[in-house]
């Protein structure tokens, strides 16, 4: 209850600041484009991890060990890739174009129509989805942190979310997230240091996992390579298709605010992903020896939550807290952006400058993805397939091929935006039946994206507009 | 130009079309490459944005990372070999590569030529 107030207070307060500044849409989508390299990397980081590192990536080492890594393996390039491939050119026509969205940077890099329309799309679909697994996520964990009061906490969370971020947009949300992703690090380093030190140390727990667990430390393991590999091209690469992290870019004051982008972006990350190691490595130690019982692997997170002191339970709930937070706001942020800004913009009409449309979009964006929350698990399921497995098969080809290769045309990047996604969205029908499992579903769709765009973008077509002359032209 | 974006193109199929031969054939040889090849290359385009001497000292760091991850791959190809040492390397190039990669960005960009006009 204290805790619910605490939020409740924070939110209302963070709302009224954000509410007085952001005055335009440029304060509301873009945080009126003040961010510096500490903000802004700390907010992609928050922004980037969900309640899935704290809960489901421990219980992933529990469950197959040393092969979970493959997820987070890239993490040290992902910073600075995503600077190098998309942060640069998107900085550059952000402002050339005063573009406040993520398809607006199709659209500027593109031309308008069809690629805002789709990548509109794509984020309206993939977005609400990805709210919808946050509110089951905190829903499930909520149960084992508060006792079966799992749907109260997400409703408290995305209600204090919902509140600040209808009310002040970016501008409110980049500040919380800038707290939350520092929290969240910090909580992250605690929990893993005192999960390890119950462990007996990281040697200690190392040799148990050795001696008892062997397979543990097969670094492929039952995943094999196959798998393994498509987890580290589709964390590592896929960061570059991901709106959550693009719209960061079109927050920061200027080009030079880059710099220590990465440095944030990626210290961030390494700290909150300890907790993944920790975590893994101590309770699977722990479970190895008998220390820790426990039914099935997904449970040794809650189980060494339960463990803990009430402070240390505190600190690990905030953390979780924070991690869904910022990225519910950022998502809702997005979905509002997409709905009231860019289909607009696509079928030709001008958006008003009041923010009353994306407000209520914002509201309506918490409610669909709750309602879908609500219903049941099979279908969250079902369209969590629409996250970041979509939005790499949809935007990847047309975001880091076009900002990269000024042949890139139009309609390549419409046939890759309609191609990439349609085969995503087959393979996992396939996936279901027991077909092609062998196929990482959002990876070939990038592929076979790729593919499209290239090939009609060598056809000599028409349109695109070109991002060396665009950059020319300013200079 | 060591990688100059108008090799984007090429790059890119070739990386898709190892990626899809890869997993369809179930030839990890071919999957590993092409992850390498995503990772890394996407990065070298973008040396074609900057001077000759920040393309030589990026090249150079972005090279290492490529080699490592690549020997990294290789090492574990025959026989699964599992072990302590394998998770310890893995958290030296987490710990060496955080500090390492993000510097190699620092190092040039907003020093005056990055990101180029």
């Amino acid at each position: 209850v204290t805790l619910g107030v605490l939020l409740l207070l924070a939110a209302t307060l963070l709302g009224v600041w954000g509410f007085v500044h952001a005055r335009d849409a440029t304060g509301f989508f873009a945080a009126s484009r003040r961010a510096g390299p500490i903000l802004a990397g700390l907010g992609g980081t928050a922004a980037g991890l969900s309640a899935f590192v704290f809960i489901g990536g421990p219980g992933l080492f529990g469950s197959i060990g040393i092969a979970s890594l493959w997820i987070i393996l890239s993490a040290p390039l992902t910073g600075a890739l995503q600077c190098w491939a998309v942060g640069e050119p998107v900085v550059r026509l952000a402002r050339l174009r005063s573009t406040l969205t993520v398809p607006g940077i199709l659209a500027a890099r593109y031309g308008e129509g069809a690629p805002r329309g789709l990548a509109a799309v794509a984020v309206i679909a993939g977005g609400i989805a990805m709210l919808a697994v946050q509110v089951k996520g905190v829903a499930v964990a909520g149960d084992v942190l508060l006792g079966e009061k799992g749907w109260l906490m997400a409703l408290a969370l995305l209600g204090g979310t919902t509140l600040y971020t209808t009310a002040g947009g970016m501008r409110a949300g980049l500040l919380a997230e800038g707290f939350q992703g520092l929290l969240m690090a910090g909580a992250a380093l605690i929990l893993a240091s005192v999960v390890l030190a119950k462990a007996g140390g990281p040697a200690a727990a190392l040799n148990t996992i050795h001696e008892l667990r062997p397979a543990l430390l097969d670094p492929w393991n039952a995943v094999g390579p196959s798998t393994a590999l498509a987890w580290l091209l589709l964390f590592g690469l896929g960061t570059c298709a991901q709106p959550h992290y693009l719209q960061k870019f079109l927050l920061v004051r200027d080009e030079k605010a880059l710099r220590w982008m990465p440095m944030v972006m990626t210290g961030g990350l390494l700290a909150v992903l300890t907790v993944w190691i920790g975590f893994g490595l101590g309770g699977t130690a722990l479970m190895a020896r008998g220390a820790l019982e426990i039914s099935s692997p997904e449970q040794l997170a809650p189980a060494l939550l339960l463990g803990l002191s009430p402070a240390l339970l505190l600190l690990a709930t905030a953390a979780v807290a924070a991690a869904v937070m910022s990225t519910a706001a950022t998502l809702l942020n997005l979905v509002a952006a997409a709905f009231s800004r860019d289909l607009p913009l696509a079928a030709g009409h001008a958006p008003g400058e009041s923010l009353a449309l994306p407000r209520l979009a914002t509201l309506g964006a918490a409610g669909a993805a709750m309602a879908l929350a609500a219903g049941s698990g099979r279908s969250v399921a079902l369209l969590g397939i629409l996250g970041w497995g979509t939005f790499t098969a949809a935007l990847l080809p047309a975001i880091l091929l076009g900002l990269n290769w000024r042949g890139a045309s139009r309609r390549g990047a419409v046939g890759a935006m309609i191609g990439g996604p349609a085969i995503q969205l087959l393979l996992e029908g396939l996936h279901r039946a027991g077909m092609a499992t062998g196929l990482e579903p959002g990876l070939t769709g990038a592929a076979m994206g790729t593919l499209i765009l290239v090939g009609l973008s060598r056809a000599k077509t028409a349109g695109g507009t070109g991002l060396g002359q665009e950059t020319e032209a300013a200079g | 130009m060591i990688l100059p974006m108008n090799r984007a193109p090429l790059v890119a199929v070739l990386v898709a079309m190892l990626w899809l031969s890869g997993t369809v054939f179930q030839l990890y040889a071919l999957t590993g490459t092409a992850a390498v090849l995503g990772l890394v290359l996407p990065a070298f385009w973008a040396l074609g944005r900057r001077t000759a001497a920040t393309r030589r000292a990026l090249a150079s760091g972005l090279a290492a990372t490529g080699f490592v991850l690549a020997a990294f791959l290789v090492a574990l190809w025959p026989g699964n070999p599992g072990g302590t040492w394998v998770f310890l390397l893995e958290l030296l190039a987490l710990s060496v590569g955080a500090l390492a990669i993000p510097l190699l960005y620092a190092m040039t960009t907003g020093s005056g030529e990055g990101p180029p006009r």
